[in-house]
């Protein structure tokens, strides 16, 4: 008892605990989100403290006790040995375990800061990969400005995405350097970066089978499954009606301590939403490929076939075929198909108007040849086109 | 004396919790038990039929031999696991078992007693293991994955090869010699990749792309003697579709056929096989040795025309003796004229029976929610009814157990994306009711976040080094 006295374990306890609620300040809260993964996890022992940082004081005190008593113990029976210099010995042990098993603490901060510039636009990507899940589409803009990353890959693609959300796209798309319609999101690609906008960008076009394919693929890119995706692929499942899939991942995150609420009220919504629509109504097959064509031709797909939001996939159409200076092709778009229902029409379309009309061509002069005609025998060859897939794995 | 109250205490809490409990209510209706065993067709030695009812607070079952007085029982909270000796001399000596369940839940907290259920035991034997790959679902991506094999008699699975082995890279298209696991292949794609081919205790990684015919092979075949391994040469990519039941497209830019000469290192290509018209996939030789079988396509723009695109299954002559194939390409299955696609040929070891995969279209018919088994009796060439194998969701993957008596399929009839392995028993004129894969906590099937991919019987356990897989695979990256 005498050497528990000695080195008393509260003050260590609290030391330690301090040291892992800095860590989910730091880190854990703002950085990493998915690192909270669930069951199938290569270590249970991350699976088991991750799920603490739900609760940062009350984690961080189990943490720090835990840690603790490993410490006391080892130094213990080090000391039953007859080891002297135990302490040094125990204290690289602890500080072992705690850089192995708790989840990317200031330890390993410290390490990014020091040694990896790319780690810390990691950082920045998951900051935006947050709030543009939490759909706070002002703070995701007001980050990305004071980060200034308006103009780096991912944070132009997140601030589009937030003017998009926003409805505020086409007046504010030439303030970005875009220079293709592609950067809007990251097409064809996977990885740590490019799953979460591209489910964002699927999510806020309302294209829930994409959206859910891009949550899957983000489990997937970085280490497992983790909770962020299956609360997307829970949700997208919902919203396309696909009642038994995400049943199947409510009974997967139950088994999980703290997302019992969640659960219980999505159970609620599943049972609400099979009285209104008992099955997903989707169509067995669909021509529909994401991916499969030019951003602008994806776009006028989706707005054809009805699939998801229309006056965005609309809105993205259009700016990118601004961003192409296609002039005519807009004004046929614009007029031909009637698209366009907002009263008070963006400046850049007015300008793409004004610029037509100062060619000399009479707007009635775009009516013959439709975005339809230009899609189907212009855009679309007769001859195969790379369609942006990837080998399948089986 | 305050330790004999402790251990007073201690007593009566466990002769509490082992006292059967007694349903105040009786109905004549059947429990609704997941997975779903009741009047399914089982072999002697199957793992014991544990199974889970949502939402119990305590189960209570016997399984009684319908025929005797021998039993077994379970209780559980919300499921139910069978004892394995007790179960295993159960089914010894019972034709037909009676399960009677009473079940304890927030509708009936005193109890029900619910009507027994009936499985019936079949003498035909059942290979004792399996072999199948465990893949994330659908989509690209894969963190884990791996070849794993299962016994049948207990719930023991043993990882064959997992992708620890090659860098987190895919493995895919495993294959065992008329279930005999002593000639067995799978190839490891990516950095690493090559094809691990595993002959009589030597194992080699070979580079197909580098001998003969010069081609990549990925679904393959052995031939019965272990002297050849057919195998498909397939470009295979996927796409996505934006509002489908099915979610993905998977297709082949090319696909053509070769044989790989085990004994002599060599592959060997049949030009007809090997041109742009048209696109090959899915070789499978007969028991006899005599046959190829394979499905074939006319090519066309995909994916635009993936609607259009139809496989047959066409069949041409074996020679063994010197690996080549014959020159009359009979046609079992004409795609146009029934308008669907068939893949995945599999002949029953009598050689009587072709079952097959099929959808309206397509090369890989499982990522199809309509995608069915079907079945061709060889010898008077008419379909075999299978209406009872399936279901509104896939259905693909299927293989004959050795004595052709029992069929293994993967179905995602759960929950519409993550495969589970069915099984049924074939007398020759019946299917019986498929029933599932059992596991030790039947709630697995439920939160597994894996689907089962190309399963097959085995006749007994892979013997695989797997440090040794390991160091073949890096050599070559070497």
């Amino acid at each position: 008892m005498k050497f528990f006295k000695k080195y008393n374990p509260t003050v260590v306890t609290l030391m330690l605990a301090g040291i892992f609620w800095l860590t989910y300040t730091l880190v854990v809260a703002g950085c990493y989100p998915n690192l909270l993964r669930i069951i199938e996890a290569n270590c249970w022992v991350n699976d088991y403290v991750l799920q603490f940082f739900r609760w940062p004081y009350v984690g961080a005190a189990i943490m720090g006790g835990a840690f603790t008593a490993l410490m006391l113990l080892g130094a213990f029976l080090l000391k039953l040995v007859g080891l002297k210099r135990w302490m040094p010995v125990t204290l690289i042990i602890a500080c072992e375990l705690a850089y192995n098993y708790s989840p990317d603490m200031e330890l390993k901060w410290g390490h990014f800061k020091l040694f990896s510039e790319d780690l810390e636009g990691q950082e920045e990507c998951s900051k935006y990969m947050l709030l543009a899940e939490a759909k706070d589409w002002t703070g995701l803009k007001l980050a990305i400005i004071k980060d200034d990353t308006r103009n780096t890959p991912i944070g132009m693609r997140y601030s589009l995405l937030a003017e998009s959300a926003l409805g505020t796209l086409s007046e504010t798309l030439f303030t970005y350097n875009i220079t293709s319609s592609e950067e809007f999101l990251y097409r064809g690609t996977s990885g740590l970066m490019e799953n979460p906008i591209n489910k964002a960008f699927y999510e806020n076009l309302e294209v829930w089978d994409e959206s859910f394919h891009q949550a899957q693929e983000y489990a997937m890119t970085q280490r497992d499954w983790c909770f962020i995706s299956v609360k997307n692929m829970i949700d997208f499942s919902i919203k396309e009606a696909e009642w038994s899939v995400a049943e199947k991942l409510l009974c997967v995150l139950d088994e999980a301590l703290f997302y019992h609420d969640f659960v219980k009220e999505r159970r609620a919504i599943i049972a609400e939403g099979k009285k209104v629509k008992p099955m997903n109504d989707a169509p067995i097959r669909d021509k529909n490929f994401v991916s499969g064509y030019s951003f602008q031709n994806e776009m006028y797909c989706l707005y054809t076939t009805k699939v998801g939001n229309k006056d965005k996939a609309m809105e993205y159409l259009l700016c990118s075929i601004l961003i192409k200076k296609k002039i005519e092709q807009f004004v046929k778009v614009f007029y031909d198909l009637g698209l366009y229902r907002k009263e008070k029409l963006p400046q850049p379309y007015l300008e793409a108007i004004e610029i037509y009309k100062s060619r000399g061509t009479a707007l009635r002069d775009a009516q013959p040849g439709t975005y339809a005609y230009y899609f189907y025998n212009i855009i679309i060859p007769p001859v195969e086109i790379p369609y942006g897939s990837s080998k399948t794995t089986n | 004396m305050k330790y004999a109250h402790f251990c007073l205490l201690v007593g009566c809490i466990m002769f509490a919790a082992c006292t059967e409990r007694v349903p105040q209510e009786k109905t004549a209706a059947k429990p609704e038990i997941f997975p779903d065993y009741t009047e399914v067709t089982v072999p002697r030695t199957i793992a014991p039929l544990n199974f889970r009812v949502e939402g119990a607070t305590h189960i209570q079952a016997i399984a009684k031999d319908c025929n005797s007085e021998t039993y077994v029982k379970a209780s559980g909270k919300e499921h139910v696991e069978f004892n394995l000796k007790d179960w295993h001399a159960l089914l010894a000596q019972a034709d037909s078992v009676c399960v009677s369940v009473a079940v304890w839940d927030e509708a009936h907290p005193e109890g029900i007693q619910y009507g027994d259920f009936k499985f019936y035991i079949n003498n035909d034997e059942i290979d004792p293991w399996l072999m199948y790959r465990l893949i994330p679902p659908g989509y690209e991506g894969w963190n884990k994955m791996g070849i794993y094999q299962r016994n049948l008699s207990s719930f023991e699975q043993r990882t064959v090869v997992s992708n620890e082995e090659n860098g987190r890279g895919c493995l895919n298209c495993h294959a065992v010699c008329q279930g005999n696991p002593d000639k067995f292949t799978f190839h490891s794609r990516g950095e690493n990749g090559g094809t691990i081919i595993q002959c009589n205790g030597n194992m080699e990684n070979v580079n197909l792309k580098a001998i003969g015919a010069q081609m990549q092979g990925s679904y393959n075949f052995w031939h019965p003697s272990g002297k050849y391994i057919a195998f498909a040469n397939t470009n295979t990519h996927q796409t996505f579709m934006a509002r489908s039941k099915d979610k993905i497209e998977a297709y082949d830019l090319w696909g053509s056929l070769f044989i790989y000469d085990v004994e002599k290192h060599d592959s060997y290509v049949d030009e007809r096989f090997n041109d742009s018209t048209t696109l090959e996939s899915f070789p499978a030789f007969s028991p006899d040795g005599k046959w190829l079988y394979f499905v074939s396509a006319k090519r066309v723009n995909m994916p635009k025309e993936y609607e259009i695109l139809r496989y047959n299954i066409l069949r041409l002559s074996f020679d063994e003796s010197n690996g080549r194939l014959g020159e009359n390409i009979d046609t079992i299955y004409n795609a146009e004229k029934r308008e669907r696609s068939a893949i995945i040929p599999r002949i029953s070891p009598n050689g009587r029976y072709l079952m097959y995969s099929t959808s309206p279209s397509g090369a890989l018919t499982l990522y199809h929610n309509d995608s069915d088994l079907g079945m061709i009796d060889l010898e008077t060439m008419t379909d075999v009814d299978c209406t009872c194998l399936n279901s509104e969701e896939s259905e693909s993957y299927h293989s004959w157990s050795s004595n052709g008596k029992w069929v293994l399929f993967s179905s995602k009839r759960i929950d519409g994306r993550f495969t589970r392995l069915y099984f049924t028993h074939w007398d020759g004129k019946t299917w019986t009711k498929p029933f599932m894969l059992p596991q030790e906590d039947p709630y697995d099937n439920t939160l597994l976040m894996m689907a089962y991919n190309v399963p097959d019987f085995i006749l007994k356990p892979v013997q695989i080094d797997r440090s040794r897989v390991k160091k073949l695979l890096k050599r070559k990256e070497e």
